[in-house]
């Protein structure tokens, strides 16, 4: 208890408060531009912190971490794109409501709904490290493999146009992501022997494509007014929404508990975390079909969980030393610099420092809601920018991002590509969110499977019994089961009340 | 009248002198500033490719040595992630750079190498680099979860010998130093173990940990601080001497009495584009020396767990071209 109480006062030291609103500030900006990401933001920031106090160090990179995770929010809900891959599933809802006007409050649920699953993984990782890290050594090839099934199962609950459609977009992201090396023999598939496809298609440069590029066609192709039509004169102030968002107490609670499960799971990340919650909360929804459409909902489960992902994958790493995803990881290296051995002993000794650390994700997180704040009382104005700016503005940011993330210019032209395949998929009614998924899962899904199947020697029979008697896989099974069955009643019920109306 | 001209005659005299001095002080300090330029190399910052992505093993060694590097260079190194295709698009882009100095990499061997046996279509060759400095060199080691069944080399050995592909190891990826290593122990042991590649060195050492695999092949600095925590063993390190940090580990040699190659063993070094003016090279040699000698460098590349090792430009060069020798009689199997 005295190691958590000298880290307390650790925590309030000026210098660390300092640093964690520096690294708060650099991390939304990281965070709301497209191609800048978590990752790049901490592992960029890492030499500046050789000098500092250990703690101060992290806390600053605390600050960019948790920051950069809520910032993509921003650029998702107000231009269609993603500003990391943890917002992939914030635009999904987050674009309709700005479009519908209602850009303060989507950023402002947005911003307060990320802060609560945020401070909810701290309090976890702060009190329940030593018996959730165990969690994270749990987690096989079959497990891992059963996760990517149960994700791409979601595919169902984001096919509003109709399941064909849903599924055909599915199927050619899970196409797409086969793309590039074998993840186990290294065998290059589909790279017409060019370098920059030997690792697949890069996510973030898809995901910039397949959003931005459609909708700046639409915005500039549309015959109406100069600016985006912003239906009703929505003038709220962000703390008004203070309350509704309170009202999702139940929804928070749910997302911010995946969250911080898939963060303890090495090797799962933010992006993951929000499809998920996303998918539940629709399916705890009363409106489910709202949801696509511009539900609330929808931005707050996806935003809450990612941020839960940042206290859940700090979890393994400084109770095991196992990096809980690619920004974990760098925290380690960051950690080693400063001599600090991440291990049951650095809670003892290093108590000051870790306990400091953990209170700094505290701070971390309520920091960024006034710089959200900010940004969401002028948000509307951006959108009511002439769409002759906009459109352009669009394009020159969705550029650059594509040429941030690898540093080459050939990427650009990828996210053309996809932003072509986006214009086709969208002009035939085909939603975009399940090819994102597959993407995100197929090589997942992909790796795991051929893991599975190596560590019991090809023996298919060895590995389906896997599935049905390892205890974690039987309840991810279960709820893949779930998921389809569920689905399918759902679209069932659709067809009938439509029939129904006709 | 006279006095006018004398007078005029005098001010042009002295409007020309001023202008001659003018240009005199132009075209002289225009000399000097070339000849400056000519031994007053780097004279605008120098760029690091780094061939993997920020974060990384490799990225976290470059960053570190190029913060010490730039006080004896004079100087800012900047780091630039060339990342993809497992390091083919960085080295590429290091080969095909200027040679004038202004463009150094991190040379990772034998992944270097490795691609380039491997895979078709890789338009770089090991002749189109200049080793400039060696700067790290981890060995593989055999590692086990600390409660494993194998105690020793000869536990597994003789499990292996019994029970062929009942064991199952994991590695970093496919067609990397750590999958090398397994080919090659596999060989000298003969003994057939069942190889499980992961996405780099955190999942394996994960499953390793978990349980999932038996035994796995990470870099000794990898390794070292799960090995410290008492959560891993390791039975053997793949080095014909033992690994400074851990002192009680003993060699392949010393534990299977076998020799071995040390082909796995990562070197990270500092490279630059073949054909560079003989003082730059000479410049950026003796910076990257002074920098690994730097008490304060030293005690970093400790606490990160990065092996050090320097090695002068033509001695890195000797190494990357044994490495080159070692490796081919692999590269069939490993295809």
């Amino acid at each position: 208890m005295g190691g958590i109480w000298s880290g307390f006062l650790a925590a309030l030291q000026w210098d660390m408060m300092l640093f964690t609103l520096i690294g708060v500030v650099a991390g939304v900006t990281i965070g709301a531009l497209p191609g800048l990401t978590s990752t790049m933001g901490v592992a960029l920031l890492i030499p500046l912190t050789f000098g500092m106090r250990p703690e101060v160090g992290l806390a600053m990179l605390g600050g960019i971490y948790c920051a950069s995770t809520y910032g993509g929010a921003i650029t998702a809900i107000l231009i269609n794109i993603p500003g990391t891959p943890s917002a992939c599933a914030t635009v999904l809802d987050g674009y309709p409501l700005a479009r519908k006007g209602e850009a303060t409050r989507a950023i402002s649920v947005a911003t307060i709904v990320s802060c609560l699953g945020g401070l909810f993984s701290t309090v976890c990782l702060l009190f329940l490290a030593p018996p959730l890290a165990q969690l994270s050594l749990r987690f096989g090839a079959p497990e891992y493999f059963l996760l990517a099934v149960f994700g791409i199962t979601i595919i169902v609950s984001l096919s509003e146009e109709g399941l064909e459609k849903g599924l055909i977009s599915g199927v050619l992201g899970l196409l797409l992501s086969v793309v590039g090396m074998h993840p186990l023999t290294g065998y290059l598939r589909f790279t017409f022997g060019q370098s920059f496809l030997f690792d697949g298609v890069p996510l973030v440069v898809a995901l910039i494509g397949l959003f931005s590029i459609p909708e700046v066609l639409e915005l500039v192709s549309s015959e109406s007014s100069q600016s985006v039509e912003v239906v009703g004169t929505y003038t709220g102030r962000p703390l008004q929404h203070l309350k509704e968002a309170l009202t999702l107490k139940w929804l928070i609670l749910r997302s911010s508990i995946i969250g911080v499960i898939i963060g303890i799971i090495p090797g799962a990340g933010t992006d993951i975390a929000a499809f998920l919650a996303y998918n539940e909360a629709r399916r705890a929804s009363k409106t489910p079909d709202e949801f696509g459409k511009g539900a609330i909902e929808g931005v707050a489960a996806a935003e809450c969980a990612n941020n839960a992902v940042t206290g859940g994958s700090l979890i393994p790493l400084l109770t095991l030393g196992v990096p809980g995803n690619a920004v974990s990881a760098i925290f380690l290296g960051g950690l080693l610099i400063h001599g600090l051995r991440p291990g049951a002993a650095l809670f003892a000794e290093n108590a000051t420092i870790t306990y400091g650390f953990i209170f700094s994700l505290f701070l971390s997180n309520i920091l960024f809601v006034p710089v959200g704040f900010i940004m969401a009382r002028y948000a509307t104005r951006i959108l009511r920018t002439p769409r002759s700016v906009l459109a352009p503005a669009i394009v020159v940011l969705a550029v650059i991002g594509s040429l941030a993330i690898r540093g080459l210019a050939v990427d650009v032209f990828l996210m053309l590509g996809m932003g072509l395949l986006g214009c086709i998929m969208k002009y035939n009614g085909m939603p975009a969110a399940p090819m994102v998924l597959g993407l995100v899962l197929g090589t997942m899904a992909e790796g795991e499977l051929a893991r599975a199947l190596a560590i019991v020697r090809g023996d298919v029979l060895a590995f389906l019994l896997q599935l049905v008697t390892r205890p974690i896989c039987i309840v991810v099974l279960a709820l893949c089961v779930l998921s389809i069955w569920q689905g399918i009643s759902n679209q069932a019920k659709r067809k009938r009340s439509v029939g129904q109306e006709a | 009248m006279t006095k006018k001209l004398m007078s005029n005659h005098g001010r042009l005299s002295m409007q020309s002198v001023v202008r001659l001095m003018l240009c005199l002080t132009v075209m002289v300090t225009l000399v000097l500033s070339i000849g400056v330029q000519a031994s007053n190399y780097p004279n605008k910052p120098v760029i690091m490719i780094v061939s993997y992505a920020a974060g990384g093993g490799t990225d976290v060694a470059a960053r570190t040595v190029a913060k010490y590097a730039e006080k004896y260079l004079g100087q800012p190194i900047i780091v630039e992630n060339r990342t993809g295709a497992g390091g083919q698009i960085g080295f590429t882009a290091l080969a095909k750079s200027k040679a004038d100095g202004y463009t150094i990499g991190l040379i990772n061997v034998p992944a270097i190498n490795l691609i380039a046996a491997i895979r078709s279509g890789v338009t770089y060759k090991m002749a189109d680099f200049e080793p400039i400095a060696n700067v790290v060199l981890d060995p593989m080691v055999l590692a086990v979860k600390a409660d494993s069944k194998f105690e020793t080399m000869a536990d597994l050995v003789e499990y292996a010998r019994d029970n062929p592909g009942k064991v199952v190891i994991g590695y970093d990826g496919p067609q990397t130093n750590n999958h090398l290593q397994t080919i090659v122990m596999e060989q000298v042991l003969g003994i057939e173990l069942t190889q499980v590649p992961y996405t780099g060195a955190a999942p394996s050492i994960v499953a390793t940990l978990g349980g999932q695999v038996d035994v796995s092949m990470p870099a000794a600095g990898e390794a070292l601080q799960y090995v410290e925590n008492g959560q891993m063993r390791v039975l053997a390190v793949f080095w014909p001497t033992r690994f400074a940090g851990l002192p009680d580990c003993p060699t392949f040699e010393e534990a299977t009495g076998q020799a071995i190659a040390a082909v796995g063993a990562s070197s990270r070094g500092i490279g630059a584009p073949v054909g560079m003016p003989r003082d730059r090279f000479e410049k950026l040699q003796d910076a990257f020396a002074k920098a690994i000698a730097d008490p304060e460098f030293v005690e970093k590349a400790e606490q990160i767990g990065l092996p050090l090792q320097y090695l002068n430009g033509p001695d890195f060069a000797k190494l990357i071209e044994e490495t080159e020798a070692n490796l081919q009689q692999y590269v069939d199997i490993m295809k």
